[in-house]
């Protein structure tokens, strides 16, 4: 469009522009434009080019109003008024170029077809970003909590989901391929673009049409594999993206329920193993995470396996917890339950800001009893860590710090001195100090009784060991063995034993 | 750690600078050997008096009371008496639930 009041200029303008292939609407000024704009509509014209001195409004007015309609659009103000001040107001209006009258048409051009390009690139972009935001969108509602009904009632899937960007490469789905059987897929495709959700796509589509059919999770990732690694690499879309010799990666985790048998059956490729959390509250890792993701490698290391169930929680996330988890020196099972807790209460915790990468944790609710104990560290110590034991003794007091901060000092004195015992003695009697063998040592917390439990599992034989008999007989002869089971009994409290004693749980009052 | 010696007084003072744990228990053990030998064999009365400061110390645990309950032997063995200091309520507690405070004087500073 050409906005010049002087009939003369206006017509040479338009000539000197439709010889150069535009098609040009030329009006004699603001209002005469606005009104073209509005038969036309804003998105019809390519640029603007406007006298900056006309009766009534000025170009600049007319470039502000377009900036508010179009941010897109760009604009050139042709002005015989060569003042600075001026200048850097329609560079901040967002003018394209400024050129002094009288106009010389070997640098009108030039920044005409620029100003045309610069307005077509913006256009582009926005609706790129359109389109990435309605896919955020999209994956949003996608990725929701809604309750699935199995035999024996409801599973319900409770998730935070905190992608970095408009739209993230976290993604998960949940689908029933038959009414006592439930799949989550859940997965972390490389990059946060338009491409990662279609990979997504078509991956969970690979997965629910083969799993219908039968087919083993381990064979349907196999497969994905050389999908990726034959068919997407050789499109021309890949190389287009890539070049030659870079992969498509994609990271997932199936869990795969039959609420018949009460077994999920897991696989993982470069994604963190899921969480077991039993009736009891204890935590258990199922399925063994990491590994390389699909799309890296012909060949794959993948091991399928099955784990029984009755009632409780899964709890399954990506490696964006992990990393963040890792930096912040705490298990992720913290983290997972600082967040769930900061989204049950209607809001994100500020520690997702801190994350590089998208973070999606997930948990599902199976049918059945569960317990109101939260496990928020769950560790694998082996057997030759005893000298470890002051770095380990930090690591429970920073978790008790972030998970219990309320906490009194001298109930947090107690509790690491009874674990220190407990778990040395799991090192060095249980784990005989080898360091094939490893004693899993646990902490939940459970709000509504404010008690926090201790769990020291050993793969010891256990022991007969009176300790109230020795007690007694330690104090009156100064004896100086078994001291470390006293320390146990006293310092919490209660204590149970298991597998005669290679197990021990203590709890104690917050 | 610090350790004194009142010849005279057959007085033994010891200054642990922190905890007393198993990290730290076997070293301390081996550092107090040689002030101990005096007490025990030959010279039973050499050491009338062992004062142990455990006034920095915020945790004691079970291997660390293991080496204050040899000490206490080697001590009473040569017919002497057995003093801690401790500044932390967690670590009489210690003292108390294991029922050492029968044998020890605890001293509170």
């Amino acid at each position: 469009m050409v906005v010049e009041d002087d009939s003369t200029n206006r017509e040479f303008l338009r000539r000197a522009l439709e010889k150069n292939g535009c098609a040009v609407d030329a009006v004699e000024g603001v209002e005469a434009a606005l009104k073209m704009f509005s038969q036309r509509g804003i998105q019809w014209f390519d640029t603007v080019l406007t006298d900056f001195q006309m009766p009534g409004q000025t170009g600049l007015d007319l470039i502000e109003w377009i900036n508010d309609q179009d941010a897109c659009l760009t604009g050139i103000i042709l002005t015989g008024e060569s003042d600075r001040a001026i200048l850097k107001k329609s560079l901040r209006a967002g003018v394209s170029v400024f050129l002094e009258k009288p106009v010389n048409l070997q640098k009108l051009i030039p920044a005409l077809n620029k100003a045309v390009d610069t307005t077509h690139r913006q256009r582009q972009l926005a609706k790129t970003m359109a389109a990435v935001k309605t896919l955020g969108q999209t994956q949003r509602s996608l990725i929701n909590s809604r309750p699935v009904a199995v035999p024996g009632g409801e599973a319900v899937l409770e998730l935070v989901f905190h992608p970095k960007l408009e739209a993230g490469g976290d993604f998960l789905n949940c689908f029933q391929p038959e009414p006592d059987r439930l799949c989550c897929l859940l997965t972390d495709v490389a990059g946060h673009d338009l491409q990662a959700a279609y990979v997504f796509a078509h991956f969970q589509g690979v997965v629910r049409g083969m799993i219908e059919r039968a087919a083993p999770l381990p064979e349907i990732f196999s497969f994905f594999n050389r999908f990726l690694l034959d068919e997407w690499k050789r499109s021309g879309q890949f190389r287009m993206m890539h070049g030659p010799g870079v992969g498509t990666s994609l990271a997932a985790i199936s869990l795969l329920m039959d609420f018949t048998t009460q077994t999920v059956d897991v696989v993982a490729c470069g994604m963190p193993a899921p969480y077991y959390i039993s009736t009891d509250g204890r935590a258990e890792q199922i399925g063994s995470g990491g590994g390389a993701p699909l799309g890296w490698f012909p060949e794959l290391e993948l091991r399928g396996s099955q784990h029984p169930f009755q009632g409780g929680s899964l709890l399954f996330w990506t490696d964006g917890l992990d990393d963040l988890a890792i930096e912040k020196q705490l298990h992720p099972l913290a983290l997972f339950h600082a967040f769930e807790h900061a989204r049950r209460s209607g809001q994100d915790s500020s520690l997702l800001e801190d994350a590089v990468d998208d973070v999606l944790c997930a948990r599902l609710h199976l049918p059945g009893a569960s317990s109101d104990f939260i496990p928020f560290l769950h560790d694998a110590y082996h057997g030759a860590q005893a000298g470890d034991i002051d770095q380990l003794e930090e690591r429970w007091r920073r978790h008790l710090q972030f998970m219990l901060p309320e906490m009194p000092r001298s109930n947090r004195h107690d509790l690491i001195l009874a674990v220190r015992e407990a778990v040395l003695n799991g090192l060095k009697h249980g784990c005989g100090g080898d360091p094939e063998k490893i004693c899993i040592f646990e902490l939940a917390f459970s709000p509504g009784t404010r008690i926090v439990r201790a769990r020291v599992a050993d793969p010891g034989p256990g022991h007969q060991f009176d300790f109230v008999a020795h007690a007694e007989a330690a104090a009156a002869q100064t004896l100086d063995e078994h001291r470390g089971l006293i320390f146990i009994h006293n310092l919490s409290q209660t204590v149970r034993l298991e597998r005669n004693g290679a197990t021990v749980i203590m709890e104690f009052n917050l | 750690m610090k350790a004194s010696i009142n010849e005279a007084e057959k007085i033994i003072a010891v200054e642990i600078s922190g905890d007393l744990t198993s990290t730290n228990a076997e070293a301390l053990r081996q550092k107090l050997a040689p002030l101990l030998a005096p007490a025990v064999g030959s010279q039973p009365a050499a050491c009338q008096q062992f004062r142990l400061s455990l006034i920095n110390a915020r945790m004691v645990d079970s291997v660390g009371l293991n080496l204050i309950v040899s000490i206490l032997r080697a001590v009473q063995a040569g017919g002497g008496k057995m003093q801690v200091c401790y500044g932390s309520q967690n670590v009489l507690r210690t003292f108390q639930f294991t029922r050492l405070d029968q044998h020890i004087e605890l001293i509170r500073v």
